[in-house]
């Protein structure tokens, strides 16, 4: 019965659509993050200033999305620190993993003490040095 | 700085999700509402593409045919090769402004059922036979294109039938309109050009609109009086040139206000033959409303004819209303005051008398046929009601033949052959009058020999103005088309 | 993500796109035949050539973006096809060298970056605006303004010494120029403008000079597209002209003022202008004229109603019975053929395209690349938006192309450059 045909093609063909939408809607949650990582509560979910004078707050939610710490006023943290550069480094979540990089700094970026050359994991504890400003991830 | 960012994104996303619920809103909620609206072109539309059959008149001329589309496969394009001769009874089949006349009325024959619907399939499967049936019309295409052609400019109908049969010969409406204009590119503007027009040529006067019938409808008066005894064409009557109705200021004088013959007494038949408004006003007090009104009720007023299109009925006030009204008796006797009739009535009313004062059926569609050419099914003629008595009927013919030959319908007599008929000239106020004419011919017919009944109405006099009258405007149409009958 | 899942999704939508039209082709019961073919091929280069362009010059480039787009394009081809094959067979051709010109600017912008842009900022607001002028050419030049459907938006050139006539839009490509404008200048000036110089009561004020600019900008624009009657498209700018100020300035005012002088305009509007008000009428109830005004919504409505949940099926409806259902009111014949989940499925991938093209703009650090990232999905989000609501009676209709479905070159010229810039921008940011 072509009637039958046409009505199961036409359910399937919009399965099709769906599904490449859910694969598309997917790619996002991995590639943003989103609240992948976050909200799963296995990895590290804020950031804590130690030392140092940040514009506002003492505490910072970490995003999907990431943030830039520097002294320029466009960045997401900015830190008042001579010794930071304007884009001094990003932290990021992303795949379920923190992770700290160094945007070509002039005095670098140091992890638990260490200065960094590549994007450098951190867990829950880590501290994170830009500048005489000291950070915590929690 | 991200923050004006992010919330301008949830901004549009919120936007994103209230267009979301107005979707499922319209089509989950409201949906079908919306998809049985009866202004919803789907309904129509699964019809335009699909095969339909072919109609054609007796005479074999094609008034609606399918072709293939050249465009889209599968699909078919409905065309109508005689462009506004059929337009009223045929109809069509337009996405935007529905389906009208037989196209919607005999869709169920004429619609293929090859599709791939489940309801579809299923008759193929019990053994239906899927094909669009074609039909064949009672229309006499030469007779029909007569009718229009004398018809010319002027707003009115012609409705013709064989009398024995029912079986419409003719049923024509000025002015008409090209149905092809209403299916293919540009029928929204040609739709609304004819919506607009004052004319009104979407309606179908032959049955769709009433007139008042006038004279015409002295043929009912008169066989009343005849059923009920009350006179004979040989009964005397006053002849004064205006009647003073009793109980009032009122008079009915006849048409050019003058005595009919010499003033002093006249026969009934004399005048029928010369229309004397003040015999007939006079009569119809004698008969009585409740005569009157069974008399015309008996010839098919207030009653919806049967017929393979929806006819107007035609309508005298009940007998109650006027019994005690002689002045309203009187002049609804002369076919004025609330008596109204359409054309294909007053058809059956100069049928009736023709056929021994029985009325057939009337039907268009002779026979359904398959796209083989297979003749399915015809309509067999039936008898709707007897109107009047055979000697009544026979009365009247004479009464009716006199007119013709030497009465106000001098003017549609047609040379060898012995027509019968009836003028009519409808007064109405603030315009000029309707011209009228019903008759038929051969009066007498024997057996097997072709017969036509018709009526002509000439809306407002046409193009005569108020200067109509129905033997000078109505008249020369039906002879017309009694001489191409004839011929 | 990497550009090979990119490729997969790509060749996936131009499965969609293939996939539809041998449905319609079997609907219609008709053998399939190069059509199916020459679409999975049209669709697969088009978005093709544009992700080798990602993999030559900009590596880093969001991998989402072109499949959305190759998603929604296929869709809206589909209905084309469904609709009228010839319009499809031009519509094929316009994919191709809306490709092949998405590439080109990935290309051009190779080594400079979207930066560039930024520096030429005055030459696209006059280009924009020369765009905007170019349908109010007289008849009679080479060069010359067209009337459609009571709107003054078509350019056409009358090719010397041969019978032929282009068409094209030029509104469509001037406003992606626009937002390059504006990104640029706010990227300049946006901490200014966002900074309080002067109070007038409770409201806060900033510079007058930082805002003249753009509000000359604005208004050219407003004053072009009313004079052409083109309503949508002064709506979509002036939501975009607000969006953009707000998304770069943070300041509410911006957004208050801007409501407020939507509320003036459109009660001017509704004064002064016959088409306005017989648009608002026919928006209230579409079935009061609806032979006339109310005509199009009603058939909008009619088709999206008949499609129900899950649609007649491709090529089983009747969407060619929708006035402009190969532009403006695509929409109902998704919803009509393909249903409510189908009118779901569109909303939501331009909802993905959204949250991708913002997603962008966040990561963005340079504040140039962030206002265009933003701007762009601004006007892409918006222009989706104000036409679908103005199918499903959100919103009077505005007469605005459904972005990446539609049928028409200019609109898709336009959807290619937008494609290219997001890709660029976010590129570079990931560098």
């Amino acid at each position: 019965m072509p009637a039958l045909i046409l009505n199961a093609l036409k359910i399937l063909f919009l399965l099709l659509l769906f599904l490449f939408l859910w694969q598309i809607a997917g790619a996002i949650r991995v590639h943003i993050g989103g609240r992948g990582s976050a909200a799963r509560g296995k990895g590290p979910t804020e950031l804590v200033v130690l030392r140092g004078d940040v514009t506002k707050g003492k505490r910072v939610k970490l995003r999907g999305s990431g943030h830039t710490v520097g002294r320029s006023p466009d960045a997401d943290i900015i830190i008042d620190d001579p010794y930071a550069s304007d884009f001094h480094a990003r932290i990021s979540a992303e795949n379920g993993q923190t992770r700290v990089e160094d945007l070509g700094s002039t005095n670098g970026t140091y992890v638990n003490g260490r200065r960094i050359t590549a994007p450098t994991g951190v867990v829950k504890g880590d501290t994170v040095q830009i500048g005489k400003t000291m950070l915590e991830v929690r | 700085m991200n923050d004006p960012l992010r919330r301008t994104a949830w901004t549009i996303l919120a936007g994103f999700l209230v267009l979301a619920v107005a979707t499922t809103w319209i089509q989950a909620v409201a949906g079908p509402d919306y998809r049985d609206d009866p202004r919803n072109p789907r309904l129509v539309a699964s019809r335009v593409g699909r095969e339909r059959g072919a109609i054609v008149s007796s005479d074999a001329v094609v008034a609606a045919r399918s072709d293939p589309s050249p465009d889209t496969s599968q699909t078919f394009v409905r065309s109508y090769p005689g462009g506004a001769d059929y337009a009223h009874t045929v109809g069509f089949v337009s996405v935007l402004f529905g389906a009208r006349g037989l196209e919607r009325e005999r869709a169920g024959d004429l619609v293929s059922n090859r599709d791939a619907t489940i309801s579809g399939v299923l008759n193929a499967l019990m053994g239906g036979d899927p094909r669009p049936r074609g039909l064949r019309l009672t229309i006499d295409d030469t007779l029909q294109k007569v009718a229009l052609m004398a018809l010319g400019d002027n707003r009115g109908a012609v409705f013709a039938v064989d009398p024995s049969t029912g079986a419409v010969l003719v049923a024509a409406s000025t002015p008409g309109f090209d149905p092809n204009t209403l299916i293919g590119p540009d029928s929204h503007l040609a739709g609304q050009l004819l919506d607009d027009d004052p004319d009104q040529p979407l309606l179908d006067r032959s049955i769709a609109t009433t007139y008042p019938p006038g004279s015409t409808f002295k043929v009912i008066t008169t066989a009343a009086a005849l059923d009920a005894g009350i006179a004979g064409p040989s009964t005397e009557y006053p002849d004064p040139g205006a009647l003073v109705l009793p109980g009032s200021t009122a008079t009915i004088s006849n048409y050019d206000g003058k005595v009919c013959v010499d003033g002093t007494t006249v026969t009934l038949e004399e005048a029928f033959v010369r229309s004397c408004n003040t015999v007939f006003a006079r009569l119809g007090m004698e008969v009585g409303a409740e005569q009157l009104v069974a008399t015309a009720e008996a010839f098919g007023f207030n009653s919806v004819i049967p017929y393979d299109l929806e006819i107007l009925a035609s309508a005298i006030p009940e007998a109650r209303s006027f019994t005690d009204d002689p002045p309203a008796t009187a002049q609804n006797a002369i076919g004025q005051r609330d008596v109204r009739a359409t054309p294909v009535q007053m058809a059956l009313v100069a049928a009736a008398v023709a056929n021994g004062g029985e009325i057939m059926i009337p039907y268009v569609v002779s026979d359904v046929f398959l796209s083989d050419g297979l003749i399915e099914s015809s309509t067999t003629p039936i008898v709707w009601r007897r109107a009047t008595s055979p000697a009544s009927a026979a009365v009247l013919s004479d009464m009716m033949e006199r007119v013709v030959v030497s009465g106000s319908g001098r003017n549609a007599a047609v040379p060898g052959v012995r027509i019968a008929g009836k003028t009519g000239t409808a007064e109405v106020t603030g315009q000029p009058p309707h011209a009228w004419f019903i008759g038929f011919g051969p009066v007498d017919a024997g057996p097997g020999e072709p017969q036509i009944a018709l009526a002509v109405v000439v809306e407002s006099g046409g193009s005569a103005g108020e200067t109509a009258t129905g033997g000078s405007v109505a008249a020369p149409i039906a002879q017309k088309i009694f001489a191409e009958f004839f011929q | 993500m990497t550009r090979n899942a990119e490729a997969v999704l790509i060749a996936a939508a131009a499965t969609l796109a293939a996939i539809g039209v041998a449905m319609v082709q079997f609907a219609a019961g008709s053998w399939l035949d190069a059509d199916v073919a020459l679409t999975f091929i049209v669709f697969a280069f088009t978005f093709g050539v544009i992700h080798l362009a990602f993999r030559a010059w900009a590596p880093n480039a969001n991998p989402l973006i072109l499949p959305i787009a190759g998603f929604l394009a296929a869709i809206g081809f589909i209905e084309v096809f469904r609709i009228d094959p010839n319009l499809a067979a031009l519509q094929r051709w316009w994919l191709a060298i809306a490709g092949i010109s998405a590439a080109f600017v990935v290309w051009l912008l190779r080594d400079s970056g979207v930066a560039v842009l930024r520096r030429y900022r005055y030459l696209f607001l006059v280009a924009a605006v020369g765009l905007l002028l170019l349908p109010l050419l007289p008849e009679s030049w080479p060069i010359h303004g067209a009337v459609v459907n009571g709107s003054r938006l078509w350019v056409r050139v009358t090719v010397p010494f041969a019978d032929v006539d282009l068409s094209f839009q030029p509104g469509e490509v001037a406003k992606v120029l626009l937002t390059i404008f504006l990104a640029s200048y706010l990227a300049d000036r946006s901490e200014a403008m966002a900074t309080v110089s002067r109070s007038i009561g409770p409201i806060r004020l900033p510079e007058p000079r930082h805002l003249g600019p753009v509000i000359i900008a604005a208004g050219a624009a407003f004053l072009v597209l009313m004079y052409q009657r083109d309503l949508g498209a002064s709506l979509l700018l002036f939501a975009l002209f607000i969006g953009m100020l707000y998304a770069a300035t943070g300041r509410g005012v911006y957004v208050v003022s801007g409501l407020v002088a939507v509320v003036v305009a459109g009660v001017v509007a509704y004064q002064q202008f016959a088409h306005v008000r017989v648009r608002i009428s026919a928006w209230l109830d579409p079935f009061a004229d609806f032979t006339g005004a109310g005509y199009q919504t009603a058939q909008g409505l009619f088709a999206m109603g008949s499609g129900s949940l899950t649609g007649s099926g491709l090529g089983l409806g009747r969407p060619d019975l929708i006035p402009e259902a190969t532009t403006d009111f695509v929409f109902a014949a998704v919803g009509e053929e393909l249903g409510l989940a189908g009118s779901i499925a569109v909303i939501t991938a331009y909802a993905l395209f959204v949250t991708v093209g913002f997603g962008i703009a966040l990561r963005c650090r340079d504040r140039f690349r962030k206002y265009l990232s933003g701007g762009l999905t601004i006007l892409v989000g918006i222009q989706a938006f104000l036409i679908i609501a103005g199918v499903v009676r959100v919103l009077p209709i505005t007469g605005l192309t459904t972005p990446l479905m539609s049928y028409g070159g200019s609109s898709l010229l336009a959807s290619a450059l937008i494609l290219a810039l997001l890709g660029r921008a976010s590129h570079e940011e990931r560098v």
